[in-house]
């Protein structure tokens, strides 16, 4: 083999909607690329509001829904397929599907064109993390807003939980969804919050979360918004903006570093 | 036995179609290349170049017979440039024919374990430094080859011997050989026999998983399959004790 096979660290980000966990997941796979440049890295848009190609750049063409779909397709067309020939054509498939850019790998979830339920497309990507992580040193995973990833087990092979939180109740409060939910149906080892968008320093004692770290306070970042504004990917951000900073420090917290 | 020469029509008409090959190599155990196995993940970084990749053809297929004559040794033949002296990306296939001792077909799930576990070995081979992704449903099979491979020294006729010795492992195997193609010939009609291989182990796998005796030919979807290919509705009515209805 090319390099022997070790256990991947599997970091997912999750937290309320609108509190930058995309923008910070996209920090933190700029940080594994630039830390570890022979490492294999591969980040995983699981949102379906789809945002992480973006922050990084990424041009995206297919989606795991698309081979879910087709997946389907095949199997209500009636033609039967043994188990391993499923699997291998999803792999195929997921090779297609994945961008690989300079220094990590991507992959989107998609949007399914059935609104209301992710359930089944959540169901698809928890079995295409697992067939991919160990083939992978790193895979960071840009969650769903909100617990229902937790709770339908998709992110059930997560090593390190970054949670993520504004400098706001609601925010701290279903960071404590998820810990909980987490705690009853994840074996992660390592959890972590980050409090994103911090305004105020002086409120950040009442930000807390019992049994949960903070790795890292980051102040709001205008240099990060005129970055965004103007179509740039995280990569052209300046290193000592906020947002790096701070994610650097978070995942030096965390143990990543 | 008949099920096993289902496909013998497919294996003659592609070797016609194939011709003389550039390379051909009698198999020896000791030069099977290194097997991981277990799938190894090759990015493109890392990858010297993807065989049957980008806009370029792929086919695979695996033929089956009891003819000893159709495979009676196992070997390796090569239609094209070997892997040291590939540039780019460029078309492939691979194809296996498989020499099979008889297998009682009145035993129906021994036939059915028999020839599953037959068709699954190509799902369990990993040659170092060369991903496979094979394609069912298209019958499509692309092969990334590492750069650390080509360094040392993989090539077909190595590869190949690993298929082998796999295959090998199947004490209802006999003989096997292993055809790769890298350049350009015509894919069409290796597409075309693909596909109609693939309908006769669909075919054969519903069969032996268990049709109804009483089927009516007429309203069954497999119908244009056991038409054209001999031997099918014999597996299908032999083993329910009838006899097959004239067509």
């Amino acid at each position: 083999m090319e390099e022997n096979k070790t256990k991947a660290k599997i970091i997912a980000v999750a937290g309320k909607g609108g509190v930058g966990k995309t923008s910070l997941c996209s920090a933190i796979v700029r940080e594994l690329v630039e830390a570890f440049p022979g490492k294999r890295i591969l980040a995983i848009d699981a949102d379906p509001a789809v945002g992480l190609s973006t922050a990084l750049g990424v041009h995206v063409e297919h989606t795991i829904d698309d081979i879910r779909n087709e997946v389907i397709e095949t199997s209500e067309r009636g033609e039967y397929r043994q188990a391993i020939e499923v699997l291998n054509e999803a792999r195929f498939r997921i090779f297609d599907t994945m961008v690989e850019c300079d220094g990590f790998a991507f992959l989107a979830i998609g949007r399914p064109e059935a609104a209301g339920c992710y359930c089944s497309v959540n169901s698809y990507l928890k079995e295409v993390i697992s067939m991919l992580a160990n083939d992978f040193d790193y895979v960071v995973i840009d969650g769903e807003a909100g617990i229902e990833q937790i709770s339908r087990r998709v992110m059930e092979q997560v090593s390190h939980l970054v949670l993520v939180t504004d400098q706001s109740a609601k925010g701290v409060n279903v960071c404590r969804e998820i810990k909980e939910a987490a705690d009853d149906l994840i074996t992660y080892e390592r959890i972590g919050m980050i409090v994103n968008r911090v305004v105020d320093p002086s409120m950040n004692d009442l930000v807390k979360l019992d049994g949960v770290d903070v790795l890292a306070y980051i102040p709001t970042d205008p240099v990060h918004a005129a970055n965004d504004i103007r179509g740039k990917s995280v990569f052209e951000l300046p290193e000592d903006s906020n947002i790096m900073v701070g994610v650097h420090q978070a995942l030096h917290n965390l143990g990543i570093f | 036995m008949k099920d096993m020469e289902l496909y013998d029509s497919f294996i003659r008409e592609t070797t016609d179609l194939l011709g003389a090959p550039t390379q051909k190599w009698a198999y020896k155990e000791r030069d099977a290349w290194k097997d991981n196995g277990e799938s190894e993940l090759v990015l493109l970084r890392d990858a010297a170049y993807e065989l049957g990749g980008g806009a370029n053809d792929a086919v695979n297929f695996t033929c089956v017979t009891s003819d000893s004559s159709l495979v009676p040794a196992d070997e390796v033949l090569l239609y094209g440039p070997d892997m040291k002296e590939i540039k780019g990306d460029v078309p492939f296939a691979r194809l296996v024919i498989l020499g099979v001792k008889d297998i009682d077909v009145e035993n129906k799930d021994a036939t059915y374990t028999a020839i599953r576990n037959i068709e699954f070995v190509k799902y369990h081979v990993f040659p170092d430094g060369y991903m496979m992704r094979v394609s069912p449903e298209s019958s499509r099979e692309q092969i990334r080859v590492s750069k650390k491979a080509i360094k040392k020294g993989i090539s077909f006729y190595k590869v190949g011997c690993d298929f082998i010795k796999q295959y090998k492992k199947n004490p209802n195997i006999t003989n096997v050989r292993v055809i790769f193609i890298t350049k350009n010939v015509d894919f069409k009609t290796l597409h075309d026999t693909a596909k109609k291989i693939d309908d006769v182990t669909k075919t054969m796998n519903t069969i032996l998983e268990g049709m109804p005796e009483d089927l009516d030919c007429a309203s069954c979807s497999f119908k244009p399959v056991c038409d054209e290919v001999e031997g099918l509705k014999e597996l299908h009515f032999g083993k329910a004790g009838k006899k097959a209805p004239k067509a």
